[in-house]
């Protein structure tokens, strides 16, 4: 497949494309760990944990590369757990704002431990990731997402996120839910991680700091953080969007920030508290109210 | 026992910016629940501006008399001070009115949106490298029972100092200051009693953008630079501080911000200077852990 | 004699609910006016349109004669009307003397203010005793006192007040009502939303019944007292 694309178009677009299909991966990561209401400000930290962790493996130890990135991603896995498990019995703002906290502790860590590239970052990393193996994955992530919306798992965390107390007189598990989902998104995260470093080829400390846990948040928001597509949809739209403005390097970037604050005030016009945000088409967004049971017109 | 004192005096000079910052960024989010994540941008404007002043008046190729140093000290303020005032003005009408009252995620995304473009504008402007802000003020360096303070730290201090003794007279014995902590409390009771809730946030927002504005100017003097990127960290740490504190009271944001620049130090002289940026977000995660609302309390978000 | 505070047609939804659906009612200058009904009948939001809180989705509010209904709720104070919201909802960071000051927040007279402010005073006397201290710390009766007094303040033609007796003892709600009358007998009009029908029909010169969003009924005072539903369910017979 990159064989043709690669015939096709110019080595600039595949680049672009692999990236943003990377993003795709690592952002859909915050769609499982943000369904039960979390909000996770940490997520390109547990990403470049599993980066590190993969390259390492596959750098200094030799370990075939999907062991290394299972590896990577079951890192960002268990930290997962761990910050859901710390963050439970907190609310929404102070929960979002410990995962930060976390965040930028292990990029100072990183910056830190010698033995991982410090300052530096980690180099050497081998070339593994090719489109082949981003967009099938990526593939697969998206049908896990469009599983999990359909299933009990992804119904008991939508109720948790919506109403934490109904859920649990229904007999919902809301620590373990939360606990869960969060966890997954991680692991996810680290997955994605890993097969970035392993295309970029380097992995530094800086990568996994505030900056980027906020992009990715963008990416989930912008692009509808209640669908399970998307946060495909804004990572790519958001990451070839200022591929796609490229005069010189700051400009496209100072034209990307205004492009993202005015789509954010103009799609929120009339829009009132907790409704799905998004850039949806119009006609996406009337398609998906025919999946969903009609609203009652008056209260019973 | 000296170095102490002194790590204590450098830690109080750094942490009043500290201060400053956190309160505009506290001040905005207590007042109309907005997360700006364009202030530490405003903060970078300020030092920009004092650079540009500075260096277009060629107010500091001379040595200047101390007199004239503070005039200039003082006229860079003001400049900066107003354009700062006029940004956070403009911000709020286009970007934060609109956004705000509903997800509390919007505004931020909103606000980072401009952050990026506010970013990379100065870096088309000045370059991605720090440049360099001359110091108007003549080095002199004061010592005190064998603590050591530049001219610099005390004018920066004296200016922090200045700022939040004023911000504190405006909430605490002025009308629009009151009115300002009722719309914190609740906007609503606020509206109905008269108060006209949109100049708030105005008012607000242009308080805060022109604290940060002179928290830049003082900062882009004491270190001699000013570059794009300055506010990033700055400005986490400064969240920082409000998030310890919470956002009730702005005495404890001011004594946040104070404490963690004396930690800080501490840590720098004591122990590493590579820890130093660790310093506040262990201080956030034992506080959060301990008391999620912060320190001193926070109103309901 | 036409009405000082007219709505006609009024419906205010919040998303698909609809929670006023064509309320008609209104109050003449000197009058009390109850709204009555359960929880969630819709009185808070009747009131929250009239002060411009809320925006509704149709009919119209006229005040004095004057269209009220695209106003913002400081203009609407400026009008001349002043809110008592449900639950008291003092300013509990700002001391006694500051949330009265933040009732008359509208009029920028200095000197009329002080005046005012030692009037009300006069009519509350434990909010003299306790001018300095925080709202916050006065108890639930005492907040009420307040929250009156914080309304009065900005000289209103009328008072807007919601659930007033909520979450008092008797023997507070007993003397507010008394108050309510005094208020009256200052020329004040007042509207007010209550669950507790006794003591509003006491008080009140015209109540409206409200039931999921709608008026079911409306009269004088003695009429509603005598008439079977209200006796059965709010009166208890």
């Amino acid at each position: 497949m990159s064989s043709f694309l690669l015939a096709h178009l110019p080595a600039f677009w595949v680049v672009t494309l692999i990236t943003a299909g990377l993003n795709a991966i690592i952002t859909m990561g915050l769609y499982f760990s943000n369904s039960a209401g979390a909000l996770s400000a940490c997520h390109a930290a547990l990403a470049g944990m599993g980066a590190y962790v993969a390259a390492v493996l596959t750098t200094n130890l030799d370990w075939p590369f999907p062991v290394a990135l299972l590896a990577g991603a079951v890192v960002g896995f268990a930290t997962g757990m761990l910050l859901a498990l710390v963050t439970l019995r907190m609310n929404e703002l102070v929960a979002g704002l410990t995962t930060l906290a976390f965040g930028e502790t292990i990029v100072i860590i990183a910056f830190n431990l010698d033995y991982i590239g410090g300052a530096n970052g980690f180099i050497g990393i081998p070339l593994q990731t090719t489109f082949d193996a981003v967009y099938p994955l990526l593939a697969l992530v998206v049908l896990a997402a469009w599983r999990f919306d359909r299933s009990r798992l992804g119904y008991a965390a939508r109720a948790c996120r919506d109403n934490p107390h109904a859920a649990a007189a229904m007999g919902i598990n809301v620590p373990w839910v939360k606990t869960l989902v969060f966890a997954l998104g991680s692991g996810i995260a680290g997955l994605g991680g890993g097969l970035r470093a392993h295309y970029v080829l380097v992995q530094n400390p800086d990568d996994m700091g505030f900056f980027f846990s906020i992009n990715y948040l963008i990416f989930w928001v912008f692009g509808g953080s209640h669908t399970f597509w998307g946060p495909v949809f804004g990572a790519m739209f958001l990451t070839i969007l200022p591929e796609l403005l490229r005069f010189s390097l700051y400009d496209r970037f100072i034209i990307y920030g205004v492009i993202l604050t005015a789509i954010v005030i103009v799609r929120l016009q009339g829009v009132i508290t907790r409704v799905p945000l998004g850039c949806r088409p119009a006609f996406v967004a009337w398609l998906s109210h025919l999946r969903r049971p009609p609203v009652p017109a008056e209260p019973g | 026992m000296e170095q102490f004192v002194q790590q204590l005096v450098n830690g109080i000079m750094a942490g009043s910016t500290y201060a400053v910052v956190a309160l505009g960024f506290g001040l905005v989010f207590s007042v109309m629940r907005v997360v700006n994540l364009a202030h530490p941008e405003i903060f970078m404007i300020g030092a920009y501006v004092a650079f540009v002043v500075i260096t277009g008046l060629h107010a500091a190729d001379e040595g200047l008399g101390v007199l004239a140093a503070v005039a200039v000290f003082l006229g860079v303020l003001l400049v900066a001070m107003l354009a700062t005032g006029v940004a956070g003005l403009v911000l709020e009408r286009l970007v934060i009115r609109p956004t705000r009252g509903t997800y509390i995620l919007t505004p931020f995304i909103a606000t980072a949106g401009v952050s990026i473009a506010l970013q990379n504008s100065a870096q088309r402007l000045f370059g991605p490298d720090p440049v360099r802000v001359p110091s108007v003020i003549p080095p002199y360096t004061f010592t005190l029972g064998g603590v050591r303070v530049t001219s610099m730290q005390l004018a920066t201090f004296l200016t922090a100092v200045a700022i939040m003794l004023a911000l504190r007279y405006y909430v605490h014995s002025t009308r629009w200051g009151r009115a300002t902590r009722a719309v914190a409390e609740k906007p609503d009771v606020a509206a109905a009693c008269g108060v006209n809730v949109n100049l708030v946030s105005q008012l607000t927002v242009g308080i805060a953008s022109i604290m940060a504005g002179a928290a830049g100017v003082a900062l882009g003097l004491l270190y001699t630079s000013a570059a794009p990127f300055m506010g990033l960290l700055y400005g986490l740490k400064s969240f920082i501080c409000m998030l310890v504190a919470g956002n009730r009271h702005i005495e404890a944001i001011m004594a946040v911000g104070l404490l963690l620049g004396v930690v800080e130090a501490m840590v720098t002289g004591y122990i590493s200077s590579n820890l130093r940026d660790a310093v506040a977000f262990a201080l956030l995660l034992a506080v959060l852990f301990f008391r999620p609302q912060g320190l001193f309390g926070s109103y309901e978000v | 004699m036409s009405a000082l505070l007219q709505v006609n047609g009024l419906e205010v939804a919040y998303g698909p609910v609809r929670a006023v659906r064509g309320v008609d009612l209104e109050v003449h200058q000197g009058e009390i006016r109850a709204i009555l009904g359960a929880n969630g009948a819709g009185k808070s939001s009747i009131i929250r349109a009239i002060m411009g809180l809320v925006k509704p989705r149709g009919g119209t509010v006229a005040f004095g004669g004057r269209a009220l209904d695209k106003l913002l709720p400081h203009k609407v104070n400026e009008w001349g009307i002043a809110w008592v919201p449900e639950g008291r909802q003092v300013f509990s960071t700002l001391t006694v003397e500051e949330n009265l000051l933040m009732g008359a927040f509208g009029r920028r007279n200095g000197q009329a203010t002080d005046t005012r402010q030692e009037h009300i005073m006069d009519m509350f006397p434990t909010l003299r005793e306790r001018r300095t201290q925080l709202a916050g710390s006065l108890s639930g009766g005492e907040q009420q006192m307040l929250a009156i007094g914080r309304a009065l303040m900005s000289n209103p033609r009328l008072l807007l007040m919601d659930e007033p007796s909520l979450g008092l003892a008797p023997k507070v709600v007993r003397s507010l009502f008394d108050l309510v009358e005094e208020i009256r007998a200052r020329g004040i009009s007042i509207l007010m939303a209550e669950q507790n029908a006794r003591q509003a029909l006491r008080v009140a010169d015209y109540a409206y019944l409200l039931e999921v969003g709608e008026i079911r009924g409306g009269g004088s005072a003695r009429e509603m007292e005598a008439s079977e539903t209200i006796r059965r369910v709010y009166l208890g017979g």
